[in-house]
């Protein structure tokens, strides 16, 4: 397996026939549902530290160019223009650097060192040897100075000789100004700066806990997506990093600056799939108001809510997920039909308790959990399912019909879906998710509130099931108030952070470092930012496996 | 205006560009004159998705009696030099039960005939692995492989608007193993500054570049190599990885500088079918200029949201429509001729392609096109009806790849899709007798050689 997974998330087929008939016509399952998963792995705490995997990671491209900025104050983002953006991807293992890619750090490299030796004036800037002091022994010291923050780490001697005799062999050719360029070109293509390497001495023990060089890069990177700042370098020096006082102490320093939220925005954005937005098409004909315009406004909309929450506010994870107001501008406002601001600017408007809560009624998750002209409650429903529950429903049965049931201006959505409640096959799974979807049916398409749905009334109650909150609602306040109060619901949101934070999907072994995560979640009043700092604290962030050089058999799956 | 380089100047008759220095160059001493003459063979391929409109794409008449149909009218001209095969069913996407959307299935298979694998986050919607994977090498990049030493480049990727769609595997028709999916060059303005800027260059400085880059990659390498002694064994392979693309990087590099060619023009554009005209014409040149044997253009993804000319809808949503239902935007036309019009324009994208190549004659006085195989593979088999299926695909090949297909002809065949890859791999000298998942590859498909 390419990926040690504790659940797989078999629940992933049966969405090929959402929004169409169920028809039975095949024998009926044996004793249902398979929403259960398969047993989680326990914590044993008196077990030693158990970090897990943690495979090589390369810097993303926002890392990369943000690198570039604080190392060199380049900040033309040579990264963000490369052919293969990786789509941000955390995960270590889903990256593989390619010729293409290559090719294209060999560019990014000249890009930069060009800025950096464009002129005399630039390259006394860069290497601090004006024109008097052209000499290797100025570009010696310009060496020593720059590669340890480059490399992010304290560096060995050889490591800077092999530069100074590059610089020298260069400059014999082509001049200084040429031979400065390639150094900073080498810098940029050496593994030591692509990479954030953690390289651990041999050791007897198993486990062993990382240095303070390599936990001030996963902090850094985790919270400001970039190198380590000058305090977290003296940090590490001072040996402040080998606590977890120490660790902590930084972390909330970290989370503080402003650079901290793109980690938050880029969780939620995986989190929600809030990219699909840009490919949503709606039916003109069922839909005429809504344009690529609304899409890409519904977007700002869910990420100013998140900074109104996350940010500026509370932190709890249960207002994103209830909050009775929303972020719009005027546009927006207008769109939704509700009464909002008069200009440009997102701001706070309170909404309809009864109907709204938080990012789930927003338009980005409704109208990308939808069919270009009706809602699709099982859309709906297997986000709440599947994303805030973590919940597990089997494959599409083989030879289940799936052609679409056309809509019927005469009956609402919801009795259109009735034979998945009456059919006892249909049922069986689709108990787990229909429901959950129909109350979000004062929602439409495109995501705006309705009152009826073909002049009927809409019925948005049902029953929560194979939960720790099981239970009647009616409506999504409803839904969402028992959601956050699930214990379930709570480990899958800690579940979800792991890859943003750790750079690999969870395993059997992270056990224990969810575990404290999710205390620490819970005890804080369900805070994000005391989440993010938790993971700082846990065993995946803080270790890692001893690195035996030559034994082929360790980090084996 | 065609500009040339500073080494174009050994022109072959006809106009052609023979870049022997580098051939010389990669070919052995122990090789004779006569091989280094040979006529390097080609394949290309040309990915459209969501299916075609079964009703008017295949010919009516016999196999080579045939007479093209409304979709593929625009290829009459060039009615001698492709073979449509019929009957080339993608087994292997039928039977794959990892990913639950169509759309993945048949983006990933189309070139890796292999089960989509989920992604780290294990999750998606509508079906789809977000970020899933096609789960292993592509026919593509497995040839090249094989016979990508030969040029600067193994394989070059075109994309007309390739991208755009959020999740990963209808993103991506070409991988060089799971997880490592090969991205196509979207701009074409960037493709030409990758591909025919480093020959346009001025000597002396194009040397000394050339010398300061080969430095780098020394140093680089070096690294690396010291790197991997001290770090495990999962670690030390993603720096192997990494120390074969910086060797792939210094032959491309190498190559590049040695290579004689017409450059063709720079352009931009925003416009599909504009764009794709300058993505082929840079593939075209590439071919000529032997930079690389091995080829795709993409247009747009799976699931296509391209809106072709003249239609409201995406290419996606008229696939979803009934054929007989009439857009509303348009009430003269239904949405079954939608999709004929819509596999008509790629029928003439690909006459255009297949025509420049033509033009091009090479050193045994046969056409470049006579030497490739342009595959048109599909995503699905239906365009229309909501129901996609990959029972019968539509393929169509143009060229002969040297003689091994036998052209003009309307092929009733009956295999699975990757023996088609056993028939390119054959064709191309290789000797390899299975591609993908080996239960649904049979060997070549038999009618088509």
């Amino acid at each position: 397996m390419a990926h040690e997974r504790f659940h797989v998330s078999r629940w992933l087929a049966l969405v090929a026939c959402l929004g169409m008939g169920c028809q039975g016509a095949i024998e009926a399952p044996e004793a249902n549902p398979h929403v259960t998963a398969p047993p989680p792995p326990v914590c044993d705490r008196a077990a030693p530290p158990d970090p897990g995997r943690a495979p090589l990671r390369r810097l993303t491209v926002e890392e990369y160019d943000n690198t570039i900025a604080d190392l060199l104050g380049v900040t033309t983002a040579p990264a963000s223009r490369l052919i293969d953006p990786e789509r941000g991807v955390a995960a270590a293992d889903s990256r593989h650097l390619t010729p293409l890619l290559a090719e294209q750090y060999m560019n990014a490299a000249e890009e930069v060192s060009g800025t950096l030796i464009a002129s005399d004036a630039a390259l006394e800037a860069t290497t601090g040897c004006g024109e008097d002091a052209h000499d290797a022994a100025c570009v010696r010291a310009w060496i020593e100075r720059l590669l340890p923050r480059a490399f992010r780490r304290p560096v060995e001697a050889d490591e800077v000789e092999r530069l100074a005799m590059l610089f020298e062999a260069v400059e014999a050719d082509d001049g200084f100004g040429p031979a400065v360029g390639v150094v900073v070109q080498a810098i940029l293509q050496s593994p030591s700066f692509l990479y954030r390497v953690e390289v651990v001495d041999p050791s007897r023990e198993p486990v062993v806990r990382l240095d303070g060089y390599a936990i001030a890069n996963r902090l850094s990177y985790f919270l400001t997506s970039s190198m380590p700042d000058e305090a977290l370098f003296a940090a590490a020096e001072a040996g402040e990093l080998d606590t977890s006082a120490g660790v902590e102490e930084h972390a909330r320093r970290l989370l503080e600056r402003p650079e901290s939220e793109a980690t938050v925005q880029r969780f939620f954005a995986g989190y929600l799939e809030i990219d699909t937005l840009g490919d949503v098409e709606k039916d003109p004909a069922a839909y005429p108001e809504f344009t690529p315009t609304i899409a890409s406004l519904m977007r700002t909309e869910v990420e100013a809510f998140i900074h109104e929450v996350v940010v500026e506010g509370s932190g709890s994870w249960r207002e994103l997920l209830t909050a009775d107001y929303s972020m719009m501008n005027r546009e927006l406002a207008d769109y939704y039909g509700v009464d909002g601001p008069s200009g440009e600017e997102f701001e706070r408007v309170p909404l309809d308790a009864r109907h709204h809560a938080g990012l789930l009624t927003q338009g980005g998750l409704m109208a990308t959990r939808a069919r270009a002209y009706e809602t699709s409650p099982i859309h709906r429903g297997m986000f709440v399912r599947g994303t805030l529950l973590c919940g597990h429903v089997p494959d599409v049965p083989e030879g289940l019909d799936i052609t679409p049931i056309p809509p019927d201006p005469s009956l609402t959505t919801r009795e259109r879906l009735a034979q998945h409640r009456e059919d006892p096959y249909c049922r069986s799974c689709h108990e787990q998710i229909d429901p959950l979807g129909f109350a979000f049916e004062h929602f439409d398409g495109a995501g705006r509130f309705r009152a009826e749905e073909n002049d009927l009334p809409i019925d948005a109650s049902g029953e929560l099931l194979s939960t720790d909150r099981d239970g009647h609602f009616d409506g999504a306040p409803s839904l969402a108030a028992r959601i956050v109060d699930s214990e379930q619901a709570q480990a899958c949101f800690t579940e979800r952070w792991f890859v943003t934070a750790i750079g690999r999907a969870e395993s059997r072994n992270d056990a224990c470092s969810l575990d404290n995560v999710r205390e620490r979640f819970v005890e804080s009043g369900y805070d994000v930012r005391e989440l993010i700092v938790a993971f700082t604290l846990s065993d995946a962030f803080l270790y890692r496996a001893a690195v035996q050089p030559g034994d082929a058999t360790e980090e084996s799956e | 205006m065609k500009k040339l380089s500073r080494r174009a100047m050994l022109r072959g008759a006809g106009g052609a560009v023979v870049s022997l220095p580098f051939l010389e160059a990669m070919l052995g001493a122990n090789q004779t004159a006569a091989q280094a003459a040979a006529v390097p063979k080609r394949v290309v391929f040309f990915f459209t998705s969501c299916g075609v409109n079964p009703s008017t794409f295949w010919p009516s008449g016999g196999e080579t009696d045939f007479e093209l149909s409304a979709s593929l009218a625009p290829l009459a001209p060039l009615r001698d030099k492709i073979l449509i095969a019929d009957g080339i069913r993608m087994d292997t996407a039928t039977n794959d039960r990892v990913s639950g959307n169509g759309h993945d299935k048949g983006t990933a298979h189309c070139l890796t005939a292999r089960d989509t694998v989920a992604g780290p986050s294990g999750r998606g919607e509508f079906g789809h692995l977000w970020d899933g994977s096609a789960g292993g090498i592509s026919i593509d990049q497995h040839i090249a492989a094989s016979v990508g030493g030969a040029t600067p480049y193994a394989s070059l990727e075109f994309g007309v608007r390739a991208e755009g769609i959020a999740q990963a595997l209808p993103s991506r028709i070409s991988y060089t193993g799971s997880f490592q999916p090969v991205i196509p060059m979207n701009d074409a303005g960037q493709a030409f500054d990758r591909l025919f800027l480093p020959l346009a260059g001025d000597g002396a400085a194009a040397r000394a570049l050339a010398a300061r880059r080969a430095r780098v990659l020394d140093y680089t390498r070096g690294e690396l190599g010291r790197l991997s002694g001290r770090v495990g064994a999962g670690d030390r392979a993603r720096l192997g990885e990494h120390a074969s693309a910086i060797e792939s990087l210094g032959r491309q590099l190498e190559g590049v500088a040695n290579a004689a060619c017409e450059i063709p023009e720079r352009g931009t554009s925003n416009q599909y079918a504009d764009l794709g005209a300058l993505q082929m014409n840079l593939l075209t040149h590439a071919l000529k200029c032997d930079l690389t044997r091995v080829a795709s253009i993409q247009w747009s993804t799976g699931q296509s949201g391209a809106r072709i000319p003249g239609m409201q809808d995406s290419h996606h949503g008229v696939s979803h429509k009934s054929e007989s239902e009439v857009p509303s935007w348009d009430g003269s036309r239904t949405y079954g001729q939608l999709s004929t019009e819509i596999d008509r324009f790629y029928a003439e994208q690909l006459a255009h392609l297949l025509s420049a190549l033509d033009s091009v004659t090479e050193a045994d006085g046969q056409s470049l096109l006579h030497h490739t195989a342009v595959v048109w593979c599909n995503e699905q088999q239906r365009g229309i009806g909501n129901n996609h299926g990959w029972a019968r695909m539509p393929y169509v090949i143009g060229g002969a790849l040297g003689g091994y297909f036998r052209t003009g002809r309307y092929a009733r065949v009956d295999a699975p899709h990757a023996n088609l890859f056993v028939d390119l791999m054959q064709g191309m000298g290789m000797s390899d007798t299975t591609f993908g998942i080996p239960e649904h590859c049979t060997g070549t498909v038999s009618g088509l050689a």
